[in-house]
């Protein structure tokens, strides 16, 4: 017991008052290889083994991407905009396309005719009636007419 | 400032050799914000409207709306995990709202027989649901160790058929949740700050401020805040030092959830037409915009400036990238490019640290 009480004081402070939590920093995981051992008990450790991973493979893949990207930007960019199309389903009538910047509105075309038949207003494929003077393009759509029964 | 001096200093005091290194070093690591400075101008010499005050507010209105699920997917990373199911539960918590907010005379209202809810109770709701999907998520990750990839995989699937299910409910057949009311539309879409140009700012950027103040508390001045970054840098030193890890990660994939449960209630006014649809992909955009915000996926490291200023960039680029007119097909591709970009800078730091 005396032997204890003198062994106790040798150990630091914060030791002597909590022997236990000393114990259990012990087992702690000291090297880097331990602590990625302990995170996967957690299923954790996304990016896995690193031991392997080269940094100049690495830089030379982030230099690669980012030219890729500036490269898809400036040639996909389109001067005129996004395509506007316009689908009547009548044989031989044809409306010309429209290209317009992001944010500017349509040119509403001239309405389509078909005998017996009221023209209704152009539609997105979704059922959106397009409203030509408060719609604005965000990206490449395809307008139909639709048509109902002419009934006098 | 005395931080760019001493960085001068530092940069004289190499030899050439070393100045090359860190020239590269300097552009690796700040790769894409070069990306966005080229982008920035690039987009301004082809469309002049990119730079005006509508573009930027409308910059900031996106950028809002997608703050609370990158705050709360950003806790998941910080301990090493991912969240898979944020866009789903964006989705559904987006359809409950507009469900329980069509107004009264929109004829095909999915609960006839009840009124627009007040807005506090279904914020409740949205929090609740969001809540109970993120704790489920949270449980079997850290009761049983399953990674959060799969468990998050799994909910996601789940919320999805639910969500489905919600959209059936009283014949509704899977229809989009339209016709909102107008005093909801209001709370979230409307103005209480002046105009800038012609430009109105949305209250629900307000929300987001409140929102990221918030968490900022949480992450940097609560227990709870500390322990998430104890347990997601080494769990076992945690668990020894008393953090109640189970707890935590627990905790972190709640609170999660209740922030995607914030952006569905936003998102289902901004977007006014709700369905399967909406939230789909949502969680990739705020996985980029923390990665890139310096959220490290090596886990305990994370700041809230760093995700804020992670989802303005990205929506700088994505924004710019639809000025430029690019084909939608093409801006998935880009969008990858630059996650993957984003992750591998990431990995590039941590081995460099180390």
């Amino acid at each position: 017991m005396q032997n204890e009480d003198i062994e106790k004081k040798n150990l630091p402070e914060q030791e002597r008052d909590l022997p236990e939590i000393a114990d259990a920093a012990k087992k702690l995981p000291s090297t880097d290889e331990e602590i990625q051992k302990s995170k996967r008990g957690f299923g954790l450790g996304i990016y896995g083994d690193k031991k392997r991973i080269s940094l100049h493979l690495l830089d030379g893949f982030i230099a690669i991407l980012i030219i890729c990207i500036i490269v898809i930007m400036i040639f996909f960019s389109r001067d005129g905009g996004y395509e506007v199309r316009f689908e009547t389903d009548i044989p031989g009538m044809e409306i010309e396309t429209q290209d317009v910047g992001y944010g500017k509105k349509v040119t509403e075309p001239s309405e389509p005719e078909l005998p017996g038949y009221k023209f209704e207003g152009w539609y997105l494929e979704n059922g959106y009636r397009w409203d030509f003077q408060t719609d604005t393009v965000g990206n490449d759509i395809v307008l139909h007419a639709k048509f109902s029964l002419d009934i006098p | 400032m005395k931080g760019l001096q001493s960085k001068i200093a530092h940069y004289q005091s190499l030899d050439a050799k070393e100045k090359k290194a860190y020239i590269k070093d300097s552009l690796i690591n700040n790769a894409l914000y070069i990306l966005l400075v080229i982008a920035v101008i690039y987009t301004y010499t082809q469309n002049h409207m990119f730079i005006s005050s509508g573009s930027i507010i409308n910059i900031i209105s996106l950028s809002a709306a997608n703050l609370p699920i990158a705050l709360g997917i950003a806790g998941c990373i910080v301990l090493t995990g991912t969240d898979l199911s944020a866009g789903r539960i964006v989705g559904l918590t987006a359809c409950i709202t507009g469900a329980l907010e069509q107004s009264v005379d929109y004829a095909s209202k999915m609960f006839p027989n009840i009124g627009p809810v007040p807005v506090p109770l279904v914020i409740l709701l949205v929090l609740l649901v969001g809540g109970v999907v993120g704790f489920v998520n949270g449980f079997f990750v850290a009761k049983f160790s399953l990674h959060p990839f799969i468990v998050t995989l799994a909910t996601q699937l789940i919320v999805y058929g639910l969500l489905l299910i919600f959209l059936t409910i009283n014949g509704n057949n899977g229809q989009p949740l339209s016709g909102l009311d107008e005093g909801f539309n209001n709370f979230v879409k409307g103005t209480v700050l002046p105009k800038i140009g012609n430009a109105t700012i949305p209250n629900y950027i307000i929300f987001a401020l409140i929102i990221t103040v918030i968490m900022w508390v949480v992450w940097n001045k609560t227990s709870f805040g500390k322990n998430m970054f104890a347990v997601g840098s080494n769990p076992e030193a945690a668990n020894v030092s008393g953090v109640n890890v189970m707890k935590t990660i627990i905790g972190v994939h709640t609170l999660a959830g209740a922030m995607y449960g914030l952006t569905g209630f936003i998102e289902s006014s901004r977007i006014g037409s709700n369905s399967a649809t909406t939230g789909q992909n949502y969680e990739s955009d705020a996985i980029a915009a923390c990665v890139i915000g310096g959220v490290s996926f090596v886990g305990g490291t994370g700041k809230i400036s760093g995700i804020v200023l992670g989802v303005f960039l990205l929506r700088i680029i994505f924004v710019a990238l639809q000025f430029l007119a690019i084909n939608q097909n093409m801006q998935y591709i880009i969008k990858g490019c630059i996650i993957l970009v984003a992750c591998s800078i990431d990995m590039r730091k941590y081995l460099v640290r180390k």
